[in-house]
């Protein structure tokens, strides 16, 4: 009973504080842009009103009398204003108490002057800041921004809560409803700490969305009759300062304040954190909690001694892992990394542009390398055929070398072994010399037995046999250090059984030595399945896809997309894709394998 | 991130957002601004400098630490591997975890611009005095959008670099050059008159560019099919195919191993081949011929051009401006180029006698007026990858230059459309 209260009090915890967080965060969100509306539609009609000034030749003083006037007419003298020169650095007008202007900038304030080079030349930019909406926007004379009018909202536009009192209320009644029935009836009980969690989101995800619709209009409304104001008043001062001004009259549209809150992405929100609050309740309320708890005080040094590895795999192994997972839902690119979460999400998208990538390119235009389902082939084939050969060179090569009596094992032994002693890149890029047309060994090789030299990386077989030599000469040594030591480990009793009943070595070979061998060799071949997939190297150094990319494997390719052409997100959710294939992989692989071991058992 | 934090800290006119996790997002950026404001003990430039060139920019950084010893902070030097160098500035900066300068070549300068929070404006602190401290064009590499963003320090350009013995006179147009390459080249026993890394776009740009091709316009728009740059690419192929001039799979680490065996006599490369080169040969640099086939234009290859940034963010961007000044100065490029072996961008560097009067940095200084500064756009890395495999296919007679240009051109797009969409997203 005490577990199921602490459970929906956890997660009602949970939900409550995120809930919180993000409505306040959505609030003011909503109502800088409100306020910024109004300073985004001042500042870009004091700069047409400037500009326009400025072309038909009054001094820049003037045009700041202008301004100031505007403001007046509009009622609105509480807003500061800045009008800021690109020639001469120089700020020629400002209603700020204590600023003298026309004077130059000082030091302090290039960034009033960076200002003018990072407004688009058409439009303004709006930044928030803890003195009101700042907005800015350029004065355009002939294409170039020759300055910039600043101005700074002081006073704030409030909009009405996005969730009433009442409202609150209504939720707590509902919540105390659930604890009340899970009380009376205690099966139901421990189900109260995942419904009450997912409820209560569910329902402040629907208000919110409600709320933020019936409010939008009516702060739209108050908006639009203040930028009116403004409007009406620009354009009396130009007509009587004699001056024509270009464009329509400035609008806010419901665009203005439902671009600042993305009421789905909120009630999205919510609904995650109400299922994080779901999973911590039935964490606590179906006994998880109690006996892990039970677990860290039944061995503390256990724990203790685990806690570093655990720290150290957290922090490098599934943070990381987590981190581009979650970046694989969004369309993250060199452009846009320093937007926010929400307006990078993309969903499922990447991965259906990856799975749903059916251009195959044909019908008059190239074949289309890059295809996923092409590169994923090429990746099956080339790891299929490196295991092959990588085992059966190994396995013949610990065969010989466990011949009784054969003389220098230890040298033949080493000799072998070094291949993988020497790092594979170091091996790749002498490979790749020794691939290269005129001057490459293996070229020079086949002229010397009178053989016509082979263009190695002009055609997708040759090129692809470059990447598998060099990759079967790099993975044996590793196959026949294992084949090798498990041949030592066979029983010579058997052979000598074998012969005495008439078995031939090749029946020997069958069904004595590879059947011993097989405990060794499955996992070692398990786990170069793996690191084949992923040998990044050989196919980057050696052949480098050529040629246009179809000798590429998807790790080349994510690689690729990530460095080259700088989409992250994308690049992400190719790395999920290609980890969710070793995981099938693996999994199906541990099955087959747990299996035959049992059969032997 | 300022903004955020004071927005996290002031009162707010909810009363009850003292919950939990509201209150640890407020802490954590308010942790965030108060690290921002920290003025450090020292102003701190990342260079990826190694040698002599390390050596020579840590004499200048001493120079002018004790010229504004008391006045200003002096500057540390920190240096930071090359290969993971642009990265780590993406990361760190606008994370304000980053150096207050860096040094760092120029064609990257696109995307930090556009993502952000990265790279400093400097044309607040740039007077038209301190513009005409440069080399014609340098500062044209540094500017993206109309905006300076950089001090250029040196550049490196490709050129042609010739053995002595075997070619007394370098040719002045291509015309001349496949005479010479003819006379000289015996390719089944692997020797050249004219080698370098045609299939590598960097390189064949030098050419593209001369008739008047390129990857972008000045607009900004993709032109690799454009047809100066097949023009460009069928004079390559008919080198390498109709003539049998060039060496098949050319990497740049087999130019250099035929020009130093004395098989190559002529190679394109940059200033970056003189350290490679054997010492025992007598070699000469000369501008690169002009194109014959194309009205004698000279060839225009690409130039990167290293530069100063301020980071943005950095605790005061004047003091950190001052150290940038006095680097790319009379003073600091002088010794960057005298003890680093840099070539300066600086107009003062070349008073220098010693600099003046030195045959090759004369030619490369030569070449560096008819180079043009690589595209500092942030399409320009899509490109790359691309544009050598199109190369590939059409030296290799795989296809037509005009089909592989075509192919390239779509792909290359189609990767700068997917580019572009995220970011209005993003901005929306």
């Amino acid at each position: 009973m005490k577990r199921n209260l602490s459970a929906v009090f956890f997660a009602l915890l949970i939900v409550l504080s995120g809930a919180l967080f993000f409505l306040q965060q959505a609030a003011q969100h909503r109502d800088e842009a409100a306020s910024g509306a109004v300073a985004l539609v001042t500042a870009s009609d004091l700069a047409k009103l400037g500009s326009s000034g400025l072309q038909a030749g009054l001094s820049e003083q003037a045009v700041g009398s202008l301004m100031a006037d505007v403001l007046k007419r509009s009622g609105r003298e509480g807003d500061r204003y800045r009008l800021v020169m690109r020639t001469g650095k120089e700020l020629a007008a400002s209603n700020w108490p204590d600023e003298a202007a026309p004077r130059p900038l000082s030091l302090t304030e290039k960034p009033l002057f960076d200002l003018i080079l990072g407004l688009p030349a058409a439009g303004a930019k709006l930044t928030p800041t803890a003195q009101g909406a700042h907005a800015a926007a350029p004065l355009v004379v002939a294409g170039q921004r020759v300055g910039m009018v600043e101005i700074v909202q002081t006073s704030k536009t409030v909009g009405p809560a996005l969730i009433s009192m009442l409202q609150w209320g209504a939720i707590g009644i509902g919540v105390l409803a659930i604890v009340g029935l899970a009380l009376v009836q205690p099966k139901l009980g421990a189900w109260a700490g995942v419904v009450v969690p997912l409820g209560v989101a569910f329902v402040l995800g629907q208000l919110t969305g409600a709320n933020l619709a019936s409010t939008a209009q009516v702060l739209l409304d108050n908006l639009n009759t203040s930028a009116r104001a403004i409007d009406d008043a620009m354009r009396a001062v130009a007509v009587s300062n004699g001056l024509a001004l270009t464009g329509d009259v400035a609008r806010l549209d419901t665009a203005v304040v439902a671009g600042a809150v993305d009421g789905a992405a909120l009630t999205t929100s919510l609904l995650f954190l109400g299922g994080l609050g779901a999973i911590i309740g039935a964490f606590i309320s179906f006994g998880a909690a109690a006996s892990t708890w039970r677990a860290l005080k039944e061995n503390p040094t256990a724990y203790t001694y685990v806690a570093p590895a655990l720290i150290g795999m957290l922090a490098l192994a599934f943070f990381p892992f987590f981190y581009g997972f979650v970046l694989s839902f969004t369309d993250t690119t060199l452009l846009n990394q320093g937007a926010s979460w929400s307006d990078r999400w993309v969903g499922l998208a990447n991965y259906a542009s990856i799975l749903g990538d059916f251009n195959f390119g044909g019908s008059g235009a190239a074949f289309n390398y890059q295809n996923f389902y092409w590169t994923m082939g090429v990746t099956i084939v080339w790891t299929a055929s490196n295991v092959v050969f990588g085992v059966s060179i190994g396995l013949g090569m610990a065969l010989l070398l466990n011949i009784k009596g054969l003389r220098g094992v230890a040298i033949y032994r080493t000799l072998l072994i070094l291949p993988w002693a020497i790092p594979n890149y170091i091996t790749a890029l002498t490979w790749k010399g020794m691939f290269h047309p005129q001057f490459g060994a293996i070229n020079q090789a086949i002229q010397a037995f009178g053989g016509q030299p082979v263009q190695w990386f002009d055609a997708v077989g040759p090129s692809f046999i470059t990447g598998l030599a060099t990759n079967v000469w790099l993975s044996f040594p590793f196959m026949m250090v294992v084949a090798l030591g498990a041949l030592q480990a066979v029983d010579e009793d058997m052979y000598e059984a074998a012969r005495i009943d008439g078995a031939s070595p090749w029946q020997q070979f069958w069904l004595i030595t590879l059947p011993s061998l097989r405990p060794a060799l499955l996992p070692a071949i398990i786990v170069s399945v793996v690191w084949t997939f992923n040998m990044f190297n050989v196919i980057y150094l050696v052949s480098a896809g050529q040629p246009s990319g179809a000798n590429e494997i998807l790790v080349t390719r994510a690689y690729r997309i990530a460095f080259e052409e700088y989409r992250y997100g994308y690049a992400a959710a190719y790395s999920v894709v290609i980890f969710l294939i070793l995981l099938i992989y693996g999994v199906f692989q541990i099955r087959a394998t747990s299996a035959t071991e049992a059969n032997n058992k | 991130m300022a903004w955020r934090a004071s927005h996290g800290g002031s009162p707010t006119k909810r009363s009850f957002i003292a919950a939990g996790l509201g209150l640890s997002g407020t802490a954590l950026l308010a942790g965030c601004g108060k690290s921002a404001a920290q003025k450090r003990p020292a102003l701190v430039v990342w260079h990826s400098y190694r040698g002599r060139e390390k050596t020579a920019l840590e004499e200048v950084a001493a120079l002018y630490s004790a010229q504004v010893a008391g006045k200003a902070r002096p500057v540390r030097c920190v240096g930071v591997p090359n290969d993971a160098f642009a990265d780590k500035i993406s990361a760190a900066v606008p994370r304000k975890k980053g150096p207050d300068l860096f040094i760092f070549s120029h064609d990257r300068m696109g995307g930090w611009v556009e993502s952000g929070n990265t790279v400093a404006a400097i044309d607040f602190f740039l007077s038209d005095e301190d513009r005409q401290g440069f080399l014609p064009g340098m500062l044209d590499a540094t500017t993206y959008k109309g905006v300076t963003y950089a001090l250029p320090l040196n550049f490196k350009s490709a050129a042609l670099i010739y053995n002595k013995k075997m070619v007394p006179n370098p040719p002045r147009t291509t015309k001349e050059l496949v005479e010479i390459a003819t006379k000289l080249t015996d390719k089944g026993r692997g020797r050249f008159g004219f080698a370098y890394a045609y299939d590598d776009y960097f390189f064949h740009a030098g050419i593209g560019n001369g008739f008047g091709g390129g990857a972008f316009n000045a607009a900004g728009d993709l032109i690799l099919n454009d047809p100066a740059n097949v023009a460009a690419s069928d004079l390559v192929r008919k080198w390498r195919s109709e003539l049998n001039l060039l060496p098949d799979d050319p990497a740049n680490s087999l130019v250099t191993a035929l020009f130093n065996e004395e098989r190559a006599a002529m190679v394109m490369s940059g200033p970056w081949f003189l350290s490679e080169a054997a010492k025992s040969i007598d070699l000469g640099v000369a501008v690169l011929p002009m194109i014959s086939e194309a009205n004698n234009q000279p060839m225009r290859p690409w130039m990167t051009i290293e530069a100063i940034y301020l980071a943005a963010g950095t605790a005061d961007e004047h003091e950190a401006w001052q150290f940038a000044k006095f680097l790319a100065g009379p003073l600091g490029s002088a010794i960057m180029a005298q003890k680093g072996g840099q070539l300066p961008a600086s107009q003062a560097a070349y008073r220098v006698p010693a600099i003046a009067n030195d045959p090759i940095i004369s030619a490369f200084k030569a070449q560096g007026a008819l180079a043009v500064p690589m595209p500092n756009l942030p399409e320009m890395t899509l490109v790359w990858s691309p544009a050598d495999k199109a190369m590939k296919r059409f030296t290799k007679m795989e296809t037509t230059s005009q089909s592989a240009w075509n192919d390239c051109q779509a792909e290359v797009q189609a990767a700068i459309d997917a580019l572009r969409a995220s970011q209005a997203g993003g901005r929306a």
